[in-house]
């Protein structure tokens, strides 16, 4: 772990992944919260998946049409909000089964992505940490768009947050109030479109369902207020990442798997405490009952 | 063309509804009228369109046939004047909000988007609107740990809160025990001094000591004042299954004879 913190000042590709981590946590805390509470994991698994189709394309006019300026992150972003806003449109308006577009979309994404993948000159190596998330290969622009769109998310949850809250809470009160239900669920998943591309900078696509929805779910047990739950879910997903980041780094493991498995390990240690407290108060409480009895 | 009302204008009509999910009718020719400042039962056997009843009413269901008036306009442009309680199982009870956080929702759609309220401003009205329904002490309490009866409370707050003209609620006594319920309707019938009050209900014991008129759904719709409910009409919207319902002998009679 000293090694970790002594080569955290002497590598700038330790920072920039430390920073990439924090920065993500930010608006994957709060995303986490509306995900989990709302109950749309799938949907931002179904988003996250069709990410690849954009890192793909991008990757491959890069390639092929040398357009520099398109980042595999900006291709990321592109793609989430398109597959938000057509999962969001399907679902509101098709009157198709939810999942089942969802799971469309998923495979779908997945599918362009390989394709693209596959037709670009060179080597395939990209793929993996695509799919399974590279940290320590974060430059400084992509940095800096991390922080913007950090900024877009803070900045729309705080300006719509009791819109969204009651819109998530009770849709048809909502839209009895004047709220226009429609606009409020597809803004949020393209809120869940950019939590998801941050994520996926920093676990990979395959595990960032892990990272967005944990977080939120220990954080659950703390409190009964969505905005606290958001805190402390931001507060936990920083200290999941660097955590992962550095117990990788110490011992030459692969940074988001390692992520995903502190995540996991405190979730579970949660839940079993709270199972443990709650079995000890009982059995007090049976006790004292049976003290009185006598 | 701008419809004005006219102040005595019913709060809401139906002329010849007609409703059908998939193909399948859920409500059949409807006629019905509300006036200002009366009590209604909504009552009928579970899946007889109560529900449906009000969601038509509110605008959220778009009729097959048929025309429907809320204060004499098109339901949507006039909603915002109902206060609405929906059943509570509709809502997630594992949601992170609280006692506060829910009423507050009733405030919501005055003044434009950015027409904020101030905090401390708002917590007064919540304050207000919680007093009146005497739970200010759950304030501060998950929504998710109250009773039936408190999240019942907390539902018609929020509904209250939207300073309504038409008070809706969708079976307010389930989930409540007996003790309460009469506690319920007597707050029902305070309210009914400043507005129209409608209250769904599969059960008709206690509608016949207070409400004023009784809507029976069963796909088609009835309209009676409470004087004139008999063995009969309650035979017919319930048909076989009016055993039961009996609910008369427990709550003492009233006008229903079975």
């Amino acid at each position: 772990m000293s090694e970790f913190i002594g080569d955290l000042a002497k590598y700038h590709f330790l920072q920039y992944a430390l920073a990439t981590g924090l920065l993500a946590s930010v608006a994957c805390g709060v995303i986490g919260g509306y995900v989990v509470t709302r109950r749309i994991t799938y949907l931002a698994g179904g988003i996250a998946h069709s990410v690849l189709a954009g890192l793909g394309a991008a990757r491959y006019c890069r390639v092929v049409y040398q357009w520099e300026w398109l980042t595999p992150l900006l291709g990321a972003v592109i793609s989430a909000l398109i597959a938000a806003v057509v999962i969001g449109l399907v679902s509101l308006y098709a009157r198709e089964r939810e999942d089942t577009v969802i799971g469309a979309v998923w495979a779908l994404g997945m599918a362009l992505g390989v394709l693209f993948i596959s037709r670009t000159p060179g080597y395939g190596e990209d793929l993996m940490s695509y799919l399974f998330g590279n940290i320590l290969m974060v430059s400084p622009r992509d940095l800096r768009i991390i922080a913007a769109l950090d900024l877009v998310v803070v900045v729309v949850v705080v300006l719509f947050y009791r819109r969204l809250l009651a819109v998530c809470f009770d849709e048809e009160f909502a839209r009895l109030r004047g709220v226009k239900v429609e606009f409020y669920f597809l803004l949020l998943l393209c809120l869940t479109a950019l939590g998801v591309v941050l994520l996926v900078m920093v676990v990979g696509i395959v595990m960032v369902i892990a990272l967005l929805t944990i977080p939120a779910a220990v954080a659950g047990n703390f409190t009964g207020r969505l905005s606290r739950l958001m805190m402390l879910s931001v507060f936990f997903t920083a200290l999941f990442t660097t955590t992962g980041l550095a117990v990788s780094y110490a011992a030459d493991l692969p940074a988001g798997a390692t992520t995903i498995i502190v995540a996991g390990a405190a979730y579970l240690f949660v839940l079993l405490s709270k199972r443990l407290l709650h079995s000890i108060k009982f059995r007090l409480a049976w006790q004292s009952k049976n003290i009185t009895l006598q | 063309m701008i419809q004005r009302e006219r102040k005595e204008d019913p709060v809401v009509t139906m002329e010849n509804v007609t409703f059908s999910y998939n193909g399948e009718p859920v409500l059949e020719g409807v006629n019905l009228s509300v006036e200002r400042g009366d009590f209604v039962s909504i009552v009928g056997p579970n899946g007889g369109g109560k529900t449906t009843l009000v969601k038509l009413v509110l605008g959220l269901l778009e009729p097959l046939r048929g025309k429907i008036r809320l204060f004499g306009c098109p339901p949507a442009s006039a909603r915002h004047r109902v206060g609405y309680m929906p059943q509570h199982s509709q809502l997630d009870m594992m949601f992170p909000v609280n006692v506060t956080d829910v009423v507050s929702m009733g405030f919501l759609g005055k003044g434009g988007l950015f027409a904020f309220q101030r905090r401390v401003e708002r917590d007064a009205r919540v304050d207000d609107v919680l007093r009146k329904l005497d739970i200010a002490d759950l304030r501060d309490r998950p929504f998710a740990g109250l009773s039936g009866g408190q999240r019942q409370r907390v539902l018609i707050a929020r509904a209250l809160a939207t300073d309504p003209e038409l008070l809706i609620l969708d079976e307010p006594t389930s989930n409540v025990d007996p003790a309460h319920e009469g506690e319920l309707f007597e707050l029902l019938l305070w309210l009914n001094h400043r507005m129209t009050v409608v209250v769904v209900s599969h059960d008709i014991g206690f509608v016949s000591r207070y409400v004023r008129t009784v809507v029976c759904v069963n796909r088609r719709v009835v309209v009676h004042p409470t004087s004139e409910i008999t063995g009969e009409i309650i035979s017919e919207i319930y048909g076989s299954d009016v055993r039961m319902v009996r609910h008369d002998e427990r709550s003492g009679g009233g006008e229903c004879h079975v």
